[in-house]
């Protein structure tokens, strides 16, 4: 696993908004300029479900997946993502931190990204 | 702009069909020509989502006009826009109408998607969420409806139980539906309260349980659109296009302000309601897009016929079965009738037509003279709505 690798959002340099994932003009008020910044290491899980139908190229079953909110900002940070931990351990509002690593295959392709896994 | 009516329906019957799609479509096609007479068509949209990617097939339209003999000053255009395409097609066609470009427009919609393996049709319909945010995370349809799900039942105090009524009664309805593909009298015991329950109702993207979802069925719809001074000497009954809207909201489900607000459709139902210039009192019956349970509710909820949370209660008081006071889903809505995804939208004008004119046989709404309708798009990210009147 990479140490060094952070979940990046996008924020906009008029507004202050950050989104996640990257639009070409703000959500909020339109402008086209945007920084890179880290959506930070802590996040709190809002809600999930348990997938037994998983879909082609996930192999994990059943997949746990959630939308999770990064602490620390002001107006909702999210991120949708898959959840490392066994279902009977999960629930809403649980601490979680980003974690990189294989998300599944597209046809004979790996596809990367950073999962969810508790914090701790 | 000219009043517009539809004066002409057919549909197959859904389910799994042995026809080709280009061929089912133009069934359908035959029975809305052959339903007022065969009046010369001008133009023709269909609405189909997975051709390329399921039956190597493309330009679609322009295989179903040649099936049909509409060829020369006949135009033709196939619509993509996910499960939404059909209302889409519809509210395009309502446009060349009521504009006189064209005088019949015939729209249809059409999808064959039980030649494909299980695995591949879901992996199919996710393409539609968020290529980067959510798609390669492995999201589907049915995972995003089961973190909606979740959020909704914290929040508004629902139980799997009255998510299982929706099942109940749309499986009810659709019984009484020749077209619907799923015939299948269920009750909360065998599919929640029993022992055997969890072998015939598996959680699927928990909290949802099969019988919370709609089937994978090949089907096809379409109808024909008049001026309604025209439509009057095609058919006894116009069905008149009142009001059409469409909403658009945030791609990734998770970017929205409160996820549980479904603001497209808001926005569809409150330019419909706008155009056709009549209130939420005035709808007779629903038919909205529940290829999940919960959709019943957030759709009803959002469009503004109750307040969030409360469409379950209205439910176990029989306020939306047929017979009471807001009917939802006559016609089984997709969780019975099924949902080829391309092929719902226009089904749902379809039943929405039969309603009207007085034709639905045994699910018939007594005395219906205007319909609401919504075809969901994406996780809601696209949507339409349409609002229907008797035109006589």
């Amino acid at each position: 696993m990479d140490e060094e690798r952070k979940m990046m959002g996008m924020q906009c340099t008029a507004c202050g908004k950050v989104m996640y994932p990257a639009h070409d003009l703000c959500t909020k008020c339109g402008a086209r300029d945007f920084k890179e910044v880290p959506l930070g290491a802590e996040a709190s899980l809002v809600t999930y479900t348990v997938l037994t139908a998983v879909p082609t190229g996930v192999k994990t079953r059943p997949l746990v997946l959630g939308i999770v909110a990064f602490d620390g900002f002001d107006e909702p940070v999210r991120a949708t993502g898959q959840v490392l931990a066994k279902p009977e351990d999960v629930e809403m509002g649980m601490k979680l931190v980003p974690d990189w690593g294989m998300l599944r295959m597209l046809g004979e392709e790996t596809i990367e990204g950073f999962r969810f896994r508790p914090k701790g | 702009m000219r009043d517009v009516a539809i004066v002409g329906v057919g549909m197959t019957k859904f389910g799994r069909l042995s026809y080709e799609l280009d061929e089912m479509i133009a069934k359908a096609c035959l029975a809305a020509m052959d339903d007022c007479g065969n009046p010369g068509i001008d133009s023709v949209y269909v609405a189909n989502m997975g051709a390329g990617a399921i039956n190597r097939q493309t330009a679609l339209a322009s295989a179903v006009i040649d099936r049909l003999g509409l060829l020369g000053k006949t135009s033709a255009v196939a619509i993509e826009n996910g499960p939404a395409s059909g209302q889409n097609a519809a509210k395009l066609g309502f446009f060349e109408v009521a504009s006189g470009y064209s005088d019949c427009v015939l729209v249809a919609g059409g999808e064959r998607m039980r030649v494909a393996p299980g695995g591949t049709i879901t992996d199919f319909v996710a393409m539609m969420s968020h290529p980067k945010a959510e798609y390669i995370h492995g999201v589907t349809l049915p995972s995003l409806a089961g973190m909606f799900a979740r959020l909704y039942m914290d929040k508004y105090g629902i139980t799997s139980e009255d998510l299982a009524n929706v099942a109940v009664k749309n499986h009810a309805n659709g019984m009484l539906n020749p077209y619907a593909h799923i015939h299948q009298k269920i009750a909360l015991e065998g599919i929640l309260l029993s022992r055997e329950a969890k072998l015939n109702n598996p959680v699927i993207a928990d909290p949802l349980r099969l019988y919370d979802m709609c089937p994978v069925s090949d089907g096809a719809a379409a109808f024909i659109l008049c001026p309604l001074e025209k439509a009057k000497e095609l058919c006894d009954t116009p069905v008149r296009i009142a009001g059409v809207g469409q909403g658009t909201d945030l791609h990734a489900v998770h970017e929205r302000p409160d996820p549980l607000v479904l603001k497209s459709v808001q926005i569809a139902a409150d330019r419909a309601f706008a155009m056709a210039g009549v209130e939420r009192k005035d709808i007779d019956f629903l038919e909205l897009h529940d290829a999940f349970t919960i959709l019943e509710f957030a759709e009803s909820e959002n469009a503004g016929f109750f307040e969030p949370g409360k469409c379950a209660t209205a439910l176990r008081e029989g306020v939306t079965q047929i017979g009471g006071k807001l009917p939802i889903n006559p016609s089984g809505g997709l969780k019975a009738r099924g949902h080829p995804v391309g092929a719902t939208g226009a089904a749902q004008l379809v039943e929405c037509t039969w309603q009207l004119r007085g034709d639905a046989g045994r699910r018939q709404v007594s005395g219906a003279q205007r319909a609401f309708t919504v075809n969901f798009g994406g996780f809601g990210n696209n949507v339409v709505a349409h609002i229907l009147e008797r035109g006589d």
